[in-house]
């Protein structure tokens, strides 16, 4: 199975799917207009990683921005990978978020109250 | 001559609202950046955006204000380019300013809305705006993990999300023109101590 690379851009994330590692990376901004469209590839990898998942999955995620469609296309993927947890990986989410950013934490906790999913929520310094 | 002078005095409504209140502005604070548009793009939405965020770095606003108001910036743009209506004339019809005054940054949009739309989005501004913070957070919560995304690629939570990210410092008010069209003015503030 490919890794998925998207390079990140102003309004939209870095992103790695890794399968042989089982490590996946979302990173940046994610402010896109459309974010259905860019997170439609995610989703549909996520769907293949399902039948092939790693025994462990990491997914790190740091984002320094997310509009609301964005909110809704996170709560997506990690539903993915809540199924994933239940039936072939064990998924755990680190959700990375800069330091003094308490709207982005709660988000990361609005997140783990909504999921069955274990949480790590790791503080990092500001870039 | 019907289309002039509709054309005419819907020019004159905007005009006058966008001069009064750029003089205003000016009068209480500094404005950071005005545009008026014809139809609001990508590109308009990213440099007012960066303009606004490299002005409150530059003038040592709060780290959570500048985010906060960032994504004021960008949840009610990006709500004007997918929900504002337009007229079939030619002028520019979308406004939108960034203001700063002593401690507090402020974007002020002003576009057509369709008149059928007005009662649903006053009631749910109201409605919203009359919550509490928990309140608010709880349907939130609720549209996040139950709602759809909807055609026109809305998660259903742009609101809500003004009024959580600037502590319920946004208001609002519409002008009816005609049974088709209304003129929405929209201003959300964001003070450094949030």
């Amino acid at each position: 199975m490919e890794t998925l690379n998207i390079e990140g851009s102003t309004k939209t994330p870095e992103i790695e799917l890794n399968q042989e590692s089982g490590v996946l990376v979302i990173k940046g901004r994610s402010i896109p207009e459309n974010s259905v469209a860019f997170y439609k590839p995610v989703i549909d990898w996520l769907s293949e990683y399902e039948s092939n998942a790693n025994e462990n999955t990491t997914v790190n995620i740091q984002l320094e921005y997310f509009n609301t469609s964005s909110s809704k296309c996170i709560l997506d993927l990690l539903k993915k990978l809540e199924a994933i947890h239940d039936s072939k990986s064990a998924v755990q989410v680190n959700w990375h978020y800069e330091e003094d950013d308490e709207d982005m934490l709660e988000a990361g906790e609005d997140y783990e109250a909504i999921l069955k999913l274990p949480f790590k929520m790791i503080e990092v310094k500001e870039e | 001559m019907l289309e002039i002078s509709v054309h005419n005095k819907l020019q004159t409504l905007i005009l006058n609202q966008f001069e009064s209140h750029k003089t205003v502005l000016n009068k209480t604070g500094r404005v950071i950046k005005y545009a008026a548009l014809k139809n609001i793009s990508t590109s308009d939405i990213e440099q007012i955006a960066s303009t606004s965020d490299s002005d409150m770095l530059l003038s040592g606003f709060s780290k959570r204000g500048r985010k906060s108001f960032f994504s004021c910036v960008i949840e009610l743009l990006q709500n004007l380019k997918i929900h504002g209506t337009f007229t079939q004339l030619n002028f520019d019809q979308q406004f939108c300013f960034v203001s700063k005054s002593d401690d507090t940054y402020r974007l002020d949009t002003f576009n057509f809305i369709a008149t059928e739309a007005v009662r649903p989005l006053s009631n749910k501004l109201n409605k919203y705006l009359n919550s509490n913070y928990d309140e608010l957070k709880a349907q939130y919560l609720n549209i996040l993990s139950e709602g759809k995304i909807s055609k026109k690629g809305g998660a259903g939570l742009g609101l809500i999300t003004l009024c959580l990210k600037s502590n319920f410092n946004l208001t609002y008010k519409i002008e009816t023109i005609n049974e088709h069209m209304s003129f929405l003015m929209f201003s959300v503030q964001v003070p450094s101590n949030l």
